[in-house]
């Protein structure tokens, strides 16, 4: 699996913030690639940790990104007002469902295999200064934890990644994937579920997630 | 951590199926733990976890792993997603007239439908419940042969002719639908007289440029004339009541009785080209939805294809 957390949560959005959204959202839909590729900008990241974890493979996360921010460019008349990011994440989303579907056969590797990966990006936390013990670790459970998340099936990872990892509400999940709110809730409850029977197989991982939760 | 009811069986479980107990249970505090529950349904899990420990735990290790996962955090793109300006093409702006084209690509579909629908009830719906193509069946086409036989004997320039005073009296064309009889249609030129054949000679001409077309198309166009929009009285209503609006002598009356030769018929009064123009605009009526059916269904169809060029370049 490959992965390149960064700890801190996007940060919450404020008027002003939302106002330059707003304005870039605007110009795009004016037909101002400069405004959307600033908008590409800003969400990039998120866009890439979604497929990246649907998908399981960099390179894959990293053409189906491009792909929905081109979708998402040709396509910008018919956004509609309301969040820009879920809608990115939308067009992304059903990107690396397509994706997902044409796959024979998902991989599957261990969590040796994932920490061999060339393919595998950065995995430090930027803006963060942990002592080399507590990065090491750290390193380590986030393998395991994203080595935990490929073990779901696909339409449960969808659904947990988006609301543990990017924080999307019920709402917001429903409108992305298409399904009713209260597929969305028995989804995440049993992919809750699944990844905390993963944990609880790890020793090691398990007192990890356990020192997580202290510390927090 | 102890979730060991739920250990049970989730690690086996894929399916979005119907819910146990302890799924709903899973799924209350899971939501719980997401605020995504109303009033009700907090007020409810709270009352759970303050007295059932299991229950708590179960809450607590739900939190952890959704605080272990949402520290997996974004990851950061390994490159710049930006689109250069020559890879992709404009977007369709939301102002410009292609969207605006595409949006109406729904509204011409549906006004489309409603031609064609009209299109077919006035091709179908004869006032005495007979249609064209029944009244060509029941008489084994006689009536369409005996016109096209008559009209063969007519000279050309009749119809032509017709055809012209049956252009110029247009003007009256939806003010009365004609009268209409079981065997009227389709014999518009039986006598070949101006009077007879212009109705039928315009439908005609609208449907064959030369003269022979036209000689077919006045049976033809006498049939579709008979079926007309809400056209007609009944069948056995006398054509002296019809005097007051609208003047008796109408192509379907007289081909009624096709022995009758053209002496015989009286000389049509001054309003009789406004009865007969309405032959011809019920008829026109008909052939009018149906271009406008077709335009509509083309244009959606042509933006059909538009839309779907412009997503294959995608």
């Amino acid at each position: 699996m490959t992965s390149s957390p960064t700890p801190s949560p996007e940060p919450a959005p404020s008027a002003a913030s939302d106002d330059i959204l707003d304005a870039l959202v605007e110009r795009a839909r004016a037909g101002e690639l400069q405004a959307f590729n600033a908008l590409v900008a800003r969400f990039q990241d998120g866009v890439y940790s979604l497929t990246l974890r649907m998908l399981g493979s960099s390179q894959a996360a990293e053409d189906c990104t491009q792909d929905a921010f081109i979708k998402a460019w040709q396509r910008i008349d018919t956004f509609r007002g309301g969040s820009f990011r879920s809608w990115v994440f939308t067009i992304a989303a059903n990107q690396a469902r397509d994706e997902l579907r044409k796959r024979v056969r998902r991989p599957t590797r261990s969590l040796d295999e994932a920490r061999d990966d060339p393919d595998r990006p950065d995995l430090d936390p930027p803006g963060d200064e942990p002592s080399p013990e507590d990065e090491a670790e750290r390193g380590e459970m986030r393998i395991a934890l994203e080595q935990a998340l490929m073990t779901l099936p696909d339409d449960w990872r969808e659904v947990v990644v988006m609301s543990d990892i990017h924080g999307m509400d019920y709402r917001e999940i429903a409108e992305a994937t298409g399904l009713a709110l209260g597929t969305v809730k028995s989804r995440l409850s049993r992919a809750r579920g699944r990844l905390r029977d993963v944990i609880l197989e790890s020793r090691e991982l398990s007192e990890a997630v356990e020192r997580l939760g202290v510390r927090r | 951590m102890n979730l060991m009811f739920w250990r049970r069986r989730n690690h086996e479980a894929h399916n979005d199926g119907p819910t146990s107990g302890e799924d709903r249970l899973m799924e209350q505090l899971s939501a719980y733990l997401d605020g995504e529950l109303d009033d009700a349904e907090t007020a409810e899990v709270e009352a759970l976890i303050a007295r059932d420990s299991s229950a708590a735990e179960v809450l607590e290790d739900l939190r952890l792993v959704r605080s272990a996962f949402g520290a997996l955090g974004e990851v950061r793109a390994p490159r710049s997603f930006a689109i250069p300006a020559e890879a992709v093409a404009a977007p369709r702006s939301a102002g410009s007239p292609l969207a605006l084209f595409r949006r109406t690509e729904l509204f011409m579909r549906a006004s489309a439908a409603v031609a064609a629908l009209f299109f077919v009830v006035a091709l179908v719906n004869s006032p005495n419940g007979e249609t064209p193509v029944a009244n060509f069946a029941s008489d084994g086409g006689q009536t369409a042969m005996s016109a096209a036989a008559t009209a063969d004997e007519a000279p050309a320039q009749e119809s032509l002719r017709a055809t012209e005073e049956g252009a110029q009296g247009a003007a009256g064309t939806l003010a009365a639908p004609e009268p209409a009889t079981a065997e009227g249609g389709g014999t518009g030129g039986t006598d070949g007289t101006d009077d007879d054949g212009d109705a039928a000679g315009t439908m005609g001409a609208l449907t064959a440029p030369s003269p022979e077309a036209a000689n077919t198309g006045e049976a033809s166009g006498g049939a579709a004339s008979e079926g007309g929009v809400g056209g007609g009285l009944p069948e056995d209503a006398p054509t002296s009541d019809m005097q007051g609006d609208v003047p008796p002598t109408s192509p379907g009356e007289t081909s009624a009785d096709s022995s009758r030769s053209a002496e015989e018929l009286r000389p049509l009064p001054a309003g009789t080209e406004l009865a007969k123009d309405s032959s011809q605009g019920v008829g026109g009526m008909v052939l009018g939805l149906g271009v406008v059916a077709g335009l509509l269904t083309a244009l959606s169809v042509l933006t059909a294809w538009n839309r779907r060029s412009g997503d294959s370049t995608r």
